[in-house]
């Protein structure tokens, strides 16, 4: 290929290659044009960098023909890789006529990129001003994408680092906090149960031998944590209870069970025993070895003395009971026997020594056996009433009506000749203890019964009102009624507040009747006037 | 009325005027029969076992009934019952107790041990005489014995 080999410059200056003086015979300098062809990639613009040649290597890497290089500016091959700043100092220096040397990526026709180790010579006029350049281009694409590879490996190698390194950063700060937070919750179960007063909290190890100690167990049982620490744990156990080898049965039955729990006498340090709730509990970890136990324990000593206080108390109470009940019966059935006596015998004098006596004499002798029968009676009330407390007690629904209704036809069975008004409100049912009830019936419906025997038109009433929401019987009478200020009287053993001539009776029926309808949950109460009748309310 | 002399009735009472008026009831009312009084319960069992004082006595007449107070010294009334009972030769005796308690539990046990009444002594003579009157009625004259010869 015929070339136009530029001549070269002439030069005085020493300083470039470009100034070689060229005085080498022509066939040599053809030869050394094709050494350099063949060898590497040339090319020559003009001042302006427009190419003037390309050889055959340079169409060759930048895939251009040389028509289409030849008048092109050279920037045609710029990749756009390299800085402005790169090509301002690149014509800066070949500019002042000095050799530019770097390594330059390029772009070919085809879009792919190339670096070339390039070597900018300038050629300077007569003036020292460059009037064309050669460059000389050594193909180092392979090179340059090693390098870039490497440093592609880099950045990835550098990233990775950085990341992991962020990772451990991160893994640091989470281990850092969890750390902290394990401390604190250390601290905070420390001091938690550490403080603890009312119980003792230990761990033992898996031989029973004392690791912990809390506040409570100082407490309790008397040792500092100093003295007990390392101890074997069945030195709170009295000796005897020891020697059955019960405290190694606990740990044995808390391995196997998961938890024990017992209440018994333990020692304290000076000696002295305490009564213990105590509950022992196997701590396994995850693997399922066991680690150890924790012993929790309570000193009950205080709620135990109260048990036995109040066992003694019921105890004695019934002891209380069953001398009453002897009482009772002694009542029962030695006070009646004399009084039998002196009835008895008053009655048979009466009968069949009569004509021995004078009026007065018969008289008396009445008296006495009146005053026996009224003992006799005030025994048997009495006896009911301590009954009462006594009697078991079965709740059922019953017809309050027709208790009523019943005890009211017994009245009129036994008192033939009185006449009296009765209205009773229909279907009152209500749950109570029958058998009891029939007794306040037969009270409070006797009462009525009773203190309206003086008047000419008696009327009695069974009926059920409302009074705060609750539902409230009554009886009601237009008798002798009472005076309401002796109404606070009216339940009580043995008070009357009627004459025994005008009215008789011992006393007993209301707080008989009261102590049923307490037993029932409910309360009685009265209202009356002196001669206008009474109302008994109760509820059930 | 008639009333077959030789019946007798076996009284175990410890309080005398009990017994007296109990048996101040019965002549009341026209019944003459033998009482045996006993004053506690050993001397009941030793009357009606031939032992003791009452050894070699006539046992060809059975009592016709006991009555049986509860509440006596040595031996106590349900004592009496239940040895009575225990007793093949006495087995089918009837006993009544005659007694002034109405202790439920007394009744219940009396029963229990296989009394054939239970009467509560009234206070009131006139009726305590009615109630002797009907005892001797109804054992005396109405109610049959077994037919074989119980002591």
């Amino acid at each position: 290929m015929a070339v136009d080999w530029p001549n070269p410059v002439e030069s005085t200056n020493d300083m470039t290659t470009s100034h070689h003086t060229l005085d080498m015979p022509l066939e040599e300098l053809e030869d050394l044009k094709y050494v350099l062809d063949v060898s590497t990639i040339v090319a020559i613009t003009d001042k302006q960098g427009i190419i003037a040649y390309a050889n055959d290597a340079f169409c060759k890497i930048s895939k251009y023909s040389r028509q289409e290089l030849l008048g092109q500016n050279h920037r045609i091959i710029n990749s756009g890789y390299h800085p402005h700043e790169f090509f301002k100092e690149m014509w800066a220096t070949i500019g002042s006529g000095q050799v530019w040397r770097a390594d330059i990526k390029n772009k070919s026709k085809d879009g792919t990129y190339y670096w070339v180790d390039t070597t900018l010579v300038p050629f300077l006029d007569s003036d020292g001003k460059p009037h064309q350049y050669i460059a000389i281009f050594h193909d180092i694409t392979h090179q340059k994408q090693a390098e870039e590879e490497v440093q592609i490996l880099n950045g990835e190698l550098e990233q990775q680092a950085l990341k992991r390194t962020l990772e451990l950063q991160n893994e640091i700060a989470l281990r850092q906090d969890t750390e902290k937070t394990l401390q604190l919750n250390e601290e905070r179960f420390r001091s938690l149960v550490g403080v603890v007063q009312d119980y003792s909290i230990l761990m033992l190890d898996p031989e029973g031998y004392i690791l912990t100690w809390n506040e409570g167990a100082e407490r309790i049982k008397g040792y500092p944590a100093s003295e007990v620490i390392g101890k074997h744990f069945s030195i709170f156990y009295p000796p005897e209870v020891v020697r059955t080898s019960f405290p190694e049965q606990e740990l044995e039955i808390s391995k196997t069970q998961g938890r024990f729990e017992d209440e018994g006498w333990r020692v304290k340090k000076d000696g002295s025993q305490f009564w213990a709730n105590v509950v022992i509990t196997a701590i396994y970890n995850r693997e399922g070895k066991l680690m150890g136990y924790s012993k929790i324990t309570r000193d009950l000593t205080q709620r135990k003395a109260l048990e036995q206080e109040s066992l003694k108390r019921n105890q004695q109470l019934e002891a209380v009971n069953k001398e009453l009940e002897a009482f009772s019966y002694s009542v029962s059935h030695d006070l009646r026997t004399p009084l039998r006596s002196i009835e008895g015998f008053s009655q048979r004098i009466l009968k069949t020594k009569s004509d021995q006596l004078d009026g007065e004499g018969k008289e008396y002798l009445g008296y006495i056996c009146e005053s026996s029968q009224e003992m006799a009676q005030l025994i048997d009330d009495l006896l009911n009433l301590s009954r009462l407390s006594r009697a078991e007690f079965r709740k059922e629904r019953i017809n309050l009506s027709e208790l009523a209704q019943e005890t009211l036809e017994q009245f009129r069975e036994q008192e033939t000749g009185r006449s009296v008004e009765t209205h009773i409100q229909e279907g009152l049912y209500a749950e109570v203890d029958p058998h009891l009830l029939r007794v306040v019936f037969k009270n409070i419906l006797g009462n009525a019964w009773k203190f309206t025997g003086h008047k000419p038109n008696p009327v009695i009433e069974f009926g059920q009102t409302e009074q705060d929401g609750k539902k409230v019987y009554f009886v009601r009478d237009n008798g002798a009624g009472f005076d309401m200020a002796y109404a606070s009287k009216l339940f009580g053993a043995f008070q009357r507040l009627h004459d025994a001539n005008e009215f008789p009776g011992t006393g007993i029926g209301l707080a008989t009747v009261q102590r049923i309808i307490h037993r029932h949950g409910g309360s009685i109460w009265a209202n009356s006037a002196v001669n206008e009748g009474a109302t008994f309310y109760f509820t059930l | 009325m008639h009333l077959a002399k030789e019946k007798k009735i076996l009284l175990v009472e410890d309080n005398p005027k009990d017994a007296k008026l109990t048996i101040m009831g019965f002549r009341d009312n026209n019944m003459m029969n033998e009482i045996i009084h006993v004053k506690n319960g050993a001397e009941a069992l030793e009357y009606l076992f031939s032992t003791g004082q009452y050894e070699g006595r006539d046992t060809s007449q059975p009592p016709q009934v006991v009555l049986l107070d509860l509440k006596l010294p040595k031996i106590d009334g349900l004592e009496v019952l239940r040895r009575i009972r225990d007793d093949e030769r006495t087995r089918l005796l009837p006993v009544v107790v005659l007694t002034s308690s109405n202790e439920e539990r007394d009744l219940v046990e009396s029963y229990s041990l296989g009394a054939n009444g239970y009467v509560r002594k009234p206070v009131d003579f006139s009726e305590f005489t009615e109630v002797v009157k009907a005892l001797g009625v109804y054992w005396l004259l109405v109610n049959e014995l077994p037919p074989i010869p119980i002591i």
